[in-house]
């Protein structure tokens, strides 16, 4: 009965063929057909994270968050500036970038730690439903979801598949410095309320720009 | 033609404007602080500002002196608000201008929205707004804002002049609202001129013109509704109107009563005048300058229209009695505003 199975061997195989053949007719474009090739290079590298993970040792710790929410900067501030490789901090959206480049560096590491920072999501290059769909959320042992100004739907998402997992997951937001006292109590009762996150899971301010609560996020996801 | 038609007509020009304010629609990622640009562009707290999530389900409306209209758009293409349905359901088209608002990095929405604007002829202001947050390791703010502007014309595909604004200092809500003024029409740049707020002088200017033209127009709809003749004046005005007037000068320059009353303006050479504007916007402070003027313009008219037996001989003396009266309570209001912007001004230099 082996021989039912070559059909069914000969479509996989051309579905393979197809997606790797179209890759690459269509990398070489620029910027004309974004979503369509972008999209498969995010998720290849996405799909690259998974297996580069299983190959490290060490506390894998995710640094996810919106764009420009400050991911890079804290951990480069969390770290010293000692992780290897150090990452690419800018104000142009996509610094981070996994969108164009295949071979682009996906993980940094510090001490006994693996960090992944990650692109922000709901940029062009990077929508957040590919993150829904491929980030390997059950290869981390924490998560660090960081955020700037207001707490979005889709910050509220990723926070959910995060949390599915079990592991320890530390909210942090940054820009504390333009913070007022009552402002930082609104947020963290808003942010309880609509995560329904009980009273484990720390909401963590912090600010880049002078260090202040940078420890303690390192040390909600330590151990 | 006479009077009462010129006086309808005007009448009619002054609710047109009030149903046709000029609309402002504000688009960009919840936390960018929109409700705190409109805030400061209105120089007022027209907005409450949420400090938490993101709560923009529906369209945010907030109407400034029936001159101006914000409307603060949710989020583009995502699940609640598909692509397609977006333009018809918020009326996208019947915008005088927009605003993209961001405090970030460009999000996806708000890069495609921007296109389909610009594949619609609109015109559309970026705002970089938190410019007190820009901050980045051994980078000075003014190579941190060249990047930006960069990034903005690299998401946008345009060349891009991007405002960078603060909230928190003030910063940069002078250009943006000059911007504003040099994107719309001419009969639109009135009702901005009339009711945002004055980050400069020259803005003040721009102010007074636009109160007089009101002026010139309210005066008629006064003396029109001219029914009662003054005691002692015997030209009949319609104080009501001038009320209304006054109050609407006072409120193009914002001077409200919570403003003048506060300790902040009571210095010696601010007191007098607020006292005349406080005193005159009542209805008999009304009566009382009215009568001052009157003399004045009795003296003009000529001699053989005296008595004012004909309504039509009232009702232009009328308007020109009010459109002195208002002009004078103008000056009032723009020397008292000058004064303050000045101090504001100086203040923040220092």
């Amino acid at each position: 009965m082996w021989w039912l199975a070559i059909p069914v061997i000969i479509l996989v195989g051309k579905g393979i063929y197809d997606a790797v053949t179209e890759e690459e007719d269509k990398a070489p474009e620029p910027r004309e057909k974004p979503t369509r090739c972008r999209k498969s290079i995010l998720e290849l590298n996405l799909e690259r994270l998974r297996s580069e993970l299983q190959s490290h040792n060490g506390r894998k710790i995710a640094i996810l968050g919106q764009p420009g929410a400050g991911k890079s900067s804290l951990l480069k501030k969390m770290t010293n500036g000692e992780v290897i490789p150090l990452p690419i901090i800018g104000t142009q959206t996509d610094a981070t970038n996994w969108s164009s480049d295949r071979t682009c560096n996906l993980i940094s590491l510090y001490e006994k730690y693996v960090f992944a920072d990650v692109p922000g999501y709901g940029t062009s290059n990077h929508p957040t439903h590919v993150f829904k769909t491929t980030f390997p959320f059950s290869h981390f042992d924490a998560f660090i979801i960081v955020f700037h100004g207001k707490f979005h739907g889709a910050d509220e998402e990723i926070f959910h598949f995060a949390a599915r997992t079990g592991k320890p997951i530390c909210i942090a937001r940054s820009f504390l410095d333009s913070l007022e006292q009552d402002e930082t109590v609104a947020i963290e009762r808003d942010i309880r309320s609509r995560l329904k996150a009980d009273g484990l899971t720390p909401v963590i301010f912090f600010s880049n720009r002078n260090g202040n609560g940078v420890d303690i996020v390192f040390n909600t996801i330590r151990y | 033609m006479s009077i009462y038609d010129e006086a309808a007509q005007l009448r009619s020009k002054l609710n047109d404007e009030q149903r046709n304010p000029l609309k402002i629609a504000l688009f960009g990622q919840p936390g960018a602080g929109k409700s705190s640009i409109i805030n400061k562009l209105v120089g007022y707290k027209a907005v409450e500002i949420g400090q938490t999530t993101d709560t923009t389900k529906e369209a945010k409306i907030v109407k400034w002196k029936d001159d101006l209209l914000f409307v603060d758009l949710p989020g583009y293409g995502t699940s609640k608000f598909p692509k397609n349905d977006f333009f018809d359901k918020f009326d996208i088209n019947n915008f005088h201008l927009y605003l993209c608002v961001f405090s970030g990095k460009f999000h996806e929405a708000d890069t495609s929205f921007f296109h389909e604007l610009s594949s619609n002829g609109k015109i559309c202001l970026f705002v970089r707004n938190k410019h007190d947050e820009i901050w980045q390791e051994g980078k000075k703010t003014s190579k941190l804002e060249e990047e930006i502007i960069n990034d903005v014309c690299k998401q946008t595909a345009y060349k891009q002049f991007v405002y960078f604004t603060s909230c928190k200092d003030g910063k940069g809500f002078k250009e943006l609202s000059d911007a504003i003024y040099n994107h719309i029409d001419q009969a639109q740049k009135a009702k901005w001129a009339k009711s945002a707020k004055a980050y400069s002088i020259e803005f003040l200017e721009k102010k007074k013109e636009a109160c007089e033209n009101y002026i010139y127009v309210a005066s008629g709809a006064a003396a029109v509704n001219s029914i009662n003749p003054l005691p002692g004046v015997d030209v009949g005005i319609d104080v009501s109107v001038l009320v209304m007037l006054f109050k609407f000068i006072r409120d193009s320059y914002g001077l409200t009563d919570g403003k003048l009353n506060s300790k902040e303006y009571a210095v010696p050479t601010l007191i007098p005048l607020i006292n005349n504007i406080l005193k005159y916007a009542s209805t008999e402070g009304c009566i009382y300058l009215l009568k001052r003027y009157a003399a004045q313009e009795l003296a003009k008219a000529t001699l053989k229209y005296i008595p004012f037996v004909g309504q039509i001989i009232a009702a232009s003396i009328g308007y020109a009695l009010t459109r002195t009266v208002g002009i004078s309570y103008l000056e009032d209001c723009h020397e008292l505003a000058k004064r303050i912007l000045l101090e504001e001004l100086n203040g923040n230099g220092r």
